[in-house]
């Protein structure tokens, strides 16, 4: 449109010269005509854009789930359940701060347990205008910092203070400062109010206390005995308690009961057993990998929850989505994965399953090792099976056309020292994540077969459960 | 008329080709960047991971023998655990920047990070043992 303004002008000023002036003098004002038509401000002519999320580049909040993900592997008691929940949360507050810049899209607030409308601040009259880009980074970075609050290294709270003050240089270059903290002003106040939220879930600063000590375990021939010298009681025993943010995904968070424990060799259970020993004994090497891949290991990463944000992270960036298509996924996954862990951890201390290792040892083979280490809480369901299919279902709402099929490469474990993996459909993924507990030797086949089941069960009922927008780029 | 047409085919051959060239120098430089992080991370993976067994075997011992680990052990594995775990999350940081910016520079469609990624295996096939 500017162009063809720069046009007309040029134009008016080629027939004023014909009309009898010199080549000379042409070149003159021609120079002239063009330089007034660079000061002359054309504003008028540009068509306005409406100021709606989709505008905006999901680059930043891509980089602050990867600052999350460093985070929560270097602050103490952010293990598996904490992490699904600081990841959530995060996900809930960026969504939930601009909504109302996305045509059409609901609230999460009227939608979520016991979130209620009222609770939350309602944007200014201005709200149109708002740069959603403030908005999410206030928002985001606020949430983080609230999430982790007590155990926050200062280096960390750093890498947010100064993560949050560059974005928000970069955008503010754009606006006027009035907008700028009037977007900045709502970002925080919902922030706040999500965690005002977050605060009567039941798992609030439970990272202060993980393992819920003192807590005395169940006993029984088949019930979770320690299974390592560090951790004598069990992780979060009482994380079931915490409230789903959808009442409904407990439902199919229930599981069928576990196959009946016995000792007896003939026993459907016993063969359980002998197939993960079986297993173990007989891996390849690719299966040890895949183990490991899966794992979310030592002391090295963010958790089954922040590995599959990552491979949200890196879905997002390949399909060069907006930052509507980005609040939307991260949101969506993390109402999934918060009550994917509530779920699961409720079947583990309902029925607090004798781990394979322990049973193993006992009845079947008094060396038996694992390939890696069995983590302190009970069997039954798999955590990372329950988990990983949540992701599966939301990935594939968001990535494809219902089929499953997306040709990806999961090179989020690369940073840490693993070979790229490549899948072809992400149920196909899920799968393969499950698998690598058997591989590893720390569940049986049944409690990754239920947890796909009652994590597929959970991701569906997300994106059923609540408004999402349709759509979205 | 032809001879200029001639000339003209074999300018843009010579043109053709040298672009080739270098982005396959390119590529092969980039992926020896990478392999050389990558390397690293891998040696730290199997070093994290083989620290991780041995704690589990220390106390796999100590469990069957009804011993409890003591304060000084517990303590020596936290620190342990903390030095890698600053130690993985400083070197993951590095990688993921690097694979970003050169995704954001040069890589930008599937096929060609998989010729990345392809590259970056050749090239840790030779230098990481």
């Amino acid at each position: 449109m500017k162009n063809i303004h720069y046009l007309f002008r040029l134009k008016s000023v080629f027939l004023l010269c014909c009309k009898g002036f010199g080549q000379t003098r042409f070149v003159y004002i021609a120079a002239l005509g063009l330089f007034l038509a660079g000061c002359t401000s054309t504003i008028d002519v540009e068509p306005v854009k409406p100021n709606t999320v989709s505008n905006y580049s999901a680059d930043f909040l891509r980089e602050w789930f990867s600052l999350e993900c460093r985070i929560v592997k270097e602050t103490a008691g952010f293990l598996p359940p904490q992490a699904s929940r600081a990841f959530g949360y995060v996900g809930i507050a960026a969504y939930e701060s601009v909504y109302s810049g996305i045509p059409n899209a609901s609230p999460l607030a009227g939608q979520l347990n016991q979130l209620v409308p009222a609770s939350m601040p309602k944007p200014s009259p201005d709200y149109i205008r708002y740069h959603w880009g403030i908005v999410v980074n206030a928002a985001v970075a606020d949430m983080m910092r609230k999430m982790f609050d007590k155990n926050l290294s200062e280096a960390n709270l750093k890498k947010i203070n100064d993560l949050e003050a560059q974005n928000l240089a970069n955008f503010t270059a754009t606006i006027n400062k009035p907008l700028a903290d009037l977007s900045e002003k709502h970002g925080k106040a919902v922030s706040q109010a999500i965690y005002d939220y977050s605060k009567t879930d039941g798992g609030h600063e439970s990272y202060l206390n993980p393992f819920s000590k003192p807590y005395t375990p169940v006993t029984g021939a088949d019930k979770w005995v320690p299974t390592d010298a560090k951790n004598l009681t069990p992780l979060s025993p009482h994380w079931f308690q915490c409230r789903p943010v959808i009442a409904s995904d407990m439902a199919f968070g229930s599981p069928a009961k576990p196959i009946a424990f016995s000792t007896d060799k003939s026993s459907t259970f016993y063969k359980q057993a002998l197939a993960v020993y079986n297993q173990v004994k007989g891996n390849t090497a690719e299966q040890v990998e895949i183990t490991k891949f899966w794992a979310d290991d030592p002391f090295a990463t963010c958790t089954p929850t922040g590995h599959t944000f990552n491979i949200m992270t890196q879905l997002l960036e390949e399909t060069n989505a907006t930052l509507e298509k980005a609040v939307v996924g991260y949101a969506m996954l993390g109402v999934g994965e918060i009550d994917a862990f509530i779920a699961c951890w409720k079947a583990k201390y309902d029925y607090s399953l004798i781990r394979p290792v322990s049973y193993i040892q006992k009845y079947i083979d008094p060396n038996f090792q694992t390939v890696i280490g069995t983590p302190a809480f009970p069997a039954y369901t798999s955590g990372h099976a329950t988990e990983i299919a949540v992701g599966e279902r939301i990935f594939i709402k968001l990535f494809t056309n219902g089929d499953g099929n997306y040709t990806f490469t999961d090179r989020s474990q690369v940073q840490h020292g693993f070979q790229p993996r490549k899948f072809t459909n992400f149920s196909a993924m899920a799968q393969e994540c499950a698998n690598s507990r058997l591989y590893g030797g720390i569940h049986y086949d049944m409690d990754n077969q239920n947890g796909l089941l009652m994590g597929r069960g959970i991701g569906d009922n997300v994106l059923k459960a609540i408004q999402w927008p349709q759509s979205v780029k | 008329m032809k001879r200029k047409t001639t000339f003209g085919l074999l300018l843009l051959g010579f043109v053709v080709t040298n672009c080739q060239k270098i982005q396959q120098e390119q590529l092969h430089q980039d992926a020896q960047l990478m392999a050389s992080l990558e390397c690293e991370a891998r040696q730290l993976k199997n070093e994290r991971f083989n620290a991780a067994n041995e704690i589990r075997f220390m106390e796999d011992s100590l469990a069957r023998h009804k011993v409890q680990l003591s304060v000084a052990q517990s303590a020596k594995i936290d620190s342990l655990k903390t030095s890698y775990t600053l130690r993985t999350g400083q070197l993951a940081e590095k990688i993921t920047k690097k694979m970003d910016s050169l995704f954001t520079a040069t890589y930008h469609r599937a096929e060609e990070r998989q010729q990345l990624d392809d590259e970056i295996e050749k090239v840790l096939k030779t230098i990481c043992h």
